[in-house]
């Protein structure tokens, strides 16, 4: 952009004398510009930078956390990671993690897809409440219904186990699912619906073998997000699991900072924690780019 | 036969749906109004209608003359980290505005700064409770690695006193931003990427400095998002929890907690479950009217281009 400028404001004030305090702009620009590369790098090293201290920690022994904070393992002690696995029960939080995120998107995405499907194909009596009905959850505070949720489970039985994050992580996910997926389902053509059924295939065939994977794109995009809402939730698992063998990754890692009070195993505790990492580390590396293309289209015009 | 199958159909796939967000969400929602509005506490099922008693108490501990329940205190601390909320946002912007400009490093830039945004709240505060942990701490010993031992502070403390707050809630207030900042950088750069460039740059032809351009032309062509961005902010105003219960130690203090956290002891520390719903619904209402007035107040004819 910067030779541009320079050409039309000679074209604009050709005389000679003009250079000086232009030549000067310049410079300051051109420091300006600088600095703020500077602090692009400088933000970006405070993301990346703890991250791979973590990582290089979790390879040494606790005594030469403190002796040598910044040098590298003396010896590879991949002990640690066998330590904070079992001993830590990281092995544990993860396994949680995974059965209650899986068994819970599955859900999510099976029943949002349902509503938003027949409530994007079909007019019938209600329809438009029952749209609203679910959009009105959206504005619903989590914290608002917290207690009478946590009561409901009790009585059902089933405040600390893994139903009471299956159900609640469910149900509370289906307001986005399905103003998302609705919002897809209108732009899917109609045509290829109604041949099916010329042919023969009933509606549930319709929907299941060619509907689900012509929204794939929309399915995945929704999922990701929700995966993220699952697997870090805090709050609610906070208030409904006590016992140790449920608890999920984010209990986890609160658990790993209580016990850093008392317990002197540092190496294992930074391997637990590049443990709990690695599954957000990964969804992220593949789903980056979807992510940061979901938020903008609801926020950014166009 | 065909209508009836259809019928059939429709039901089949709403009901599940319908009914487990009507069982767990809705309903719990407006149970939650209901509980504020009774004298209830204990883990037993005896309650009894009490009508506004709650939140007549809730006031009079808010007004207490020495904030001896500290709920102003709480307020106070949610009121400090909004404003670092806010700060996120301005920083968004400027990095969106000069990553715009494609710098070497563009894509690792947008990629790295919008990865704290996919990390869970727990695992932020480890995090960084490691990398400011007073003894073995990146910071603090690179602090005294280059010669400033007296600028190694114990960051995460509560006892260390500041204006406004206790360095440890500085600390808090600076995780969210880290945080956040990605998050509003993505929004921005989206839309300052949908502007023609040769709006702005006809700008710069006509003498305008690079700052007057942004401030003048990608400001006003991008307030959409930034009425956006703000309204969200305002939403989440009183949303502070997890952060500063996981980082001091889950323990409850008043330099550190928020109305949320006033709400978990009330709730499932005392088993106060009328007085804590009638917390979470006042807060509902504020958030709501401070919402309603920040998008009013903020509204602009928007700008077509």
């Amino acid at each position: 952009m910067a030779p541009q400028i320079r050409t039309s404001s000679e074209i604009a004030s050709p005389q000679p004398d003009d250079l000086r305090p232009r030549q000067l702009g310049l410079l300051v620009q051109r420091i300006g510009w600088i600095a703020a590369q500077l602090v692009l790098w400088l933000f970006f090293l405070s993301v990346a930078f703890p991250l791979v201290w973590v990582l290089i920690t979790s390879f040494k022994t606790g005594r030469e956390l403190f002796t040598s904070t910044w040098a590298l393992p003396a010896e590879m002690q991949w002990g640690n990671y066998a330590r904070a696995w079992t001993e830590m029960q990281v092995g544990t939080y993860m396994i949680n993690s995974v059965l209650v995120t899986v068994v819970s998107l599955t859900l999510i995405m099976l029943l949002g897809s349902m509503v938003a499907y027949v409530l994007a194909r079909y007019t019938f009596p209600g329809s438009r409440v029952i749209y609203f009905y679910f959009i009105a959850g959206w504005l619903i505070p989590g914290m608002l219904t917290f207690i009478p949720a946590w009561f409901l489970h009790r009585s059902l039985g089933t405040i600390d186990t893994r139903w009471a994050l299956i159900i609640q992580y469910t149900a509370s996910s289906l307001p986005f699912t399905v103003f998302f997926l609705y919002a897809f389902f209108k732009t899917l053509p109609r045509e290829v619906e109604e041949a099916a059924i010329v042919d023969g295939a009933s509606l549930y065939q319709v929907f299941f073998q060619i509907m689900l994977p012509l929204a794939k794109s929309g399915l995945i995009t929704v999922g990701v997000f929700n995966f993220l809402a699952v697997w870090n939730e805090y709050f609610w698992a906070l208030i409904t699991i006590s016992r140790n063998e449920l608890k999920t990754l984010p209990l986890g890692m609160a658990n790993v900072l209580q016990q850093a009070q008392y317990a002197t195993d540092w190496g294992a505790m930074f391997a637990g924690f590049v443990i709990m990492l690695v599954p957000t580390f990964v969804v992220y590396s593949i789903f980056q780019s979807r992510l940061t293309q979901g938020i903008t289209v609801g926020a950014v015009k166009g | 036969m065909i209508r009836r199958q259809q019928r059939n159909f429709i039901i089949s796939f709403l009901l599940p749906g319908v009914l487990l967000y009507t069982v767990f969400v809705f309903y719990p929602a407006i149970q939650g109004v209901l509980i504020s509005l009774l004298d209830w506490s204990g883990l037993s099922m005896r309650m009894s209608f009490s009508g506004l008693e709650n939140y007549q108490t809730l006031w009079k501990e808010l007004t207490d003359a020495d904030d001896y329940y500290n709920v102003r205190r709480y307020l106070w601390n949610n009121m400090f980290l909004f404003v670092s909320s806010l700060i996120a946002i301005v920083l968004g912007l400027a990095a969106a505005a000069l990553i715009h400009s494609k710098p070497r490093g563009y894509n690792l830039f947008r990629i790295t700064y919008f990865f704290p945004q996919v990390l869970a709240v727990p695992a932020i505060a480890v995090l960084w409770a490691m990398v400011l942990n007073p003894n073995f701490g990146l910071v603090n010993s690179l602090l005294r690695g280059i010669g400033f031992e007296s600028a190694a502070l114990p960051w995460l403390s509560l006892q260390h006193d500041l204006p406004f707050a206790k360095l440890g809630m500085y600390a808090v207030a600076f995780i969210g931003i880290w945080a956040a900042l990605g998050w509003y950088m993505i929004l921005f750069l989206a839309s300052i990427q949908n502007i023609p460039s040769d709006y702005t740059e006809a700008a710069r032809i006509d003498g305008a400095t690079g700052f007057q351009a942004f401030r003048f032309i990608t400001i006003p062509l991008i307030w959409e998002t930034v009425h956006t961005v703000l309204i969200f902010a305002v939403m989440g105003m009183f949303g502070a929890f997890a952060l500063p219960y996981i980082l001091f130690g889950q323990q409850p203090s008043k330099h550190s907690d928020v109305i949320y956290s006033y709400y978990y002891w009330q709730a499932f520390g005392n088993n106060n479950w009328g007085y804590a719903a009638a917390i979470i619904v006042s807060v509902t209402v504020v958030t709501l009217i401070a919402t309603l007035i920040t998008y009013f107040a903020l509204k602009r004819e928007s700008v077509q281009y």
